[in-house]
């Protein structure tokens, strides 16, 4: 793997935090950082649009300050972390910050808590796709299961044999295995238009004299 | 012996916190040279109305020795400023003591870069002013296909890293990156790595004992295999200077490439004044060197600063010593507000067995400093040495130079 040094030079960084020594500190050194910043409190219902990546002050959090349901933030966020308090440590554990900053700011850890924020928005974007990708397939098996039973009934072959059938047009065509199930309960494609042959022993005997 | 003038003047207290004692004696040594003649200048120009009254502490190289003594000076003595520190690892263990006494550390050493306090003000080379311009020239002049040797700590680590995304960058190859704890003078098995893989160049980020062993082992190594001897397969280095040109020795010092932000050699009346001086006050045999002359440079700007500002105050200071500017033995220097590093002039050195080193590159002009490595782009540095500047995964299969 190439090791890559982060560069965040032109991010477009929010932060959500009043303009005290603490918010001051963090815009210092994301400017030192090449990013391009913008602060802003008060704030409510924010949205992402043209922003890269989003810091908020945990203390002063609330329901309404972002635009997004609570965890389903398209950008990385950076909790800045003041108080302690089990209700504010909730809170902002429900927005799953990609990253955490502990008030007071000092002169270092907002390079660590980008690299890692970005880090982990892409490890967890990766990883909610791939769940998704799976509970779509987990829902299509019924159709899948009842697609395989309809082929074996009309072409009076075995469940393997059924499945693969539906395997193979569903490479033919670039498809999902779901998708041509689909196509075959829906009347759209009713298998192979002769009964797959069974392999013939002359073809097996000359793979054996091949080999 | 004070003039009726002189006793008038104000004392200030500064803190000098440099090992003399301990495994990297050779470099406090010079650090402290450096600060002690330059306070010795100032406390004699009658252009400064104070006097600089110096503590001179030694942490003989201990980490947490730094930082108990750094707390004495600012909480039992109530200074300021301190001067101080060379390894990384000691730099990051006071700092918290300076931000809670609101004091300022003032760092005279190359360093991996990568930080930036409000409360250190760093007058050594940051990675872009020695790691870039040594693989810049490198990568033009030698080749692509770089070894690595260091000591196992951050400094090589680091340095390695950015070097490993230039040299990939640039369609280069890093044949191996090994490493050898701190202290360790067993090089054997590294020399002969290199005479199998014959690499473009080495890039050597030992320190210490380690190094000067490497060295000298690798100049016998050349007895044997020429191809090791005088450059043809050269030793590059970021912190190579002239006292370890010394204590490696007259038979293993010649032909090694250092980049550096000073060299004794360097032809300026400013820098010929400072090594008359540097000779005068601690013998005529003694060499300058970029530690030296950075600790120099920062007593000498907190004097102007101070003098600027007519406080102590950090702020004040601080906010004076981004207005000032000086002629410097490597050239002008200044302090960026924007990380506290310094605008220093980088240069490249083939060494000499005496010793010295001959400039073979010097920058036109001083560089800005980078310390998080914003401004650099290696697809600009590809593109100046004509390889595709497709930075990322795309690029190894566009391969440029076969191997």
């Amino acid at each position: 793997m190439t090791a890559r040094i982060p560069n965040f030079r032109g991010q477009r960084a929010l932060v959500l935090h009043p303009a005290d020594r603490n918010g001051a500190a963090i815009v210092e050194q994301l400017e030192r950082l090449g990013t391009i910043v913008e602060m802003q409190w008060p704030a409510e219902r924010v949205a992402t649009a043209g922003v890269d990546v989003v810091f908020f002050d945990s203390d002063l959090g609330f329901d309404e300050l972002f635009a997004w349901e609570a965890g389903a933030a398209g950008v990385p966020l950076v909790a800045i972390l003041g108080s302690e308090a089990p209700g504010r440590v909730e809170w902002t554990l429900a927005q799953e910050p990609s990253a955490y900053l502990m008030k007071p700011i000092g002169s270092t850890g907002v390079f660590s808590a980008l690299s890692i924020a970005f880090h982990n928005f892409a490890l967890k974007r990766t990883r909610e796709e791939a769940l998704q990708r799976m509970a779509d397939r987990l829902q299509l098996r019924a159709t899948v299961l009842r697609a395989a039973l309809a082929l074996m009934k009309r072409h009076g072959i075995g469940d393997e044999e059924s499945l693969q059938v539906l395997r193979t047009e569903a490479m033919r065509r670039r498809l999902t295995l779901e998708a041509v199930s689909a196509l075959v309960l829906d009347g759209l494609w009713i298998g192979p238009e002769a009964k797959p042959r069974k392999s013939l022993p002359r073809h097996a005997g000359k793979r054996a004299n091949s080999s | 012996m004070a003039t009726a003038g002189v006793s008038r003047r104000a004392s200030i207290p500064v803190g000098i916190v440099f090992s003399i004692t301990g495994s990297y004696r050779t470099v406090g040594q010079e650090m402290l040279n450096g600060a002690l003649l330059a306070v010795e200048e100032v406390n004699r120009d009658p252009a400064f109305d104070f006097k600089f009254d110096p503590a001179i502490v030694d942490p003989g190289g201990e980490p947490t020795a730094y930082r108990t003594l750094c707390e004495e000076l600012l909480r039992g003595r109530s200074m300021r400023h301190v001067i101080g520190c060379y390894t990384s690892s000691s730099r990051k263990e006071v700092i918290p003591a300076f931000e809670k006494f609101d004091a300022l550390l003032w760092y005279p050493s190359h360093y991996e870069g990568f930080e930036s306090s409000n409360n250190v003000i760093y007058t050594g080379a940051s990675p872009n002013q020695h790691i870039i311009p040594l693989l810049r020239y490198m990568l033009r002049e030698c080749g692509r296909r770089v070894y690595c040797v260091g000591s196992n700590y951050i400094w090589a680590w680091e340095n390695n890293r950015i070097l490993r995304e230039i040299v990939q960058g640039c369609g280069g190859t890093v044949l191996a990156e090994k490493y050898l704890p701190v202290g360790v003078t067993d090089v054997d098995r590294i020399i002969a790595e290199i005479r199998a893989a014959r690499p473009d160049f080495v890039f050597n980020t030992l320190i210490g004992e380690s190094s000067y062993a490497f060295y000298r082992a690798y100049a016998r190594a050349g007895a044997e295999d020429r191809a090791l001897g005088l450059t043809r397969i050269p030793v590059t280095s970021c912190s190579l200077s002239e006292p370890e040109l010394v204590s490696i020795g007259p038979e293993a010092a010649a032909g090694h490439i250092a980049s550096s932000v000073y060299f004794q050699n360097i032809d300026r009346p400013c820098n010929r004044a400072f090594v008359d001086s540097y000779r005068a006050r601690f013998g005529a045999a003694k060499v300058t060197s970029a530690d030296a002359e950075a600790s120099y440079v920062a007593i000498i700007l907190l004097a102007s600063a101070i003098r600027e500002a007519s406080s102590t105050d950090i702020e004040q200071v601080k906010t004076a010593l981004y207005r000032c500017s000086l002629d410097a033995p490597q050239g002008r220097v200044w302090v960026d507000p924007e990380s506290n590093h310094s605008y220093l002039t980088p240069a490249l050195g083939l060494s000499r067995a005496d010793g010295q080193f001959d400039p073979i590159w010097i920058s036109r002009e001083p560089e800005r400093p980078d310390p998080y490595l914003v401004w650099f782009d290696v697809n600009d540095l590809a593109n100046d040495l004509g390889v595709s500047g497709d930075n990322g995964r795309r690029r190894r299969h566009l391969r440029v130079v076969p191997t």
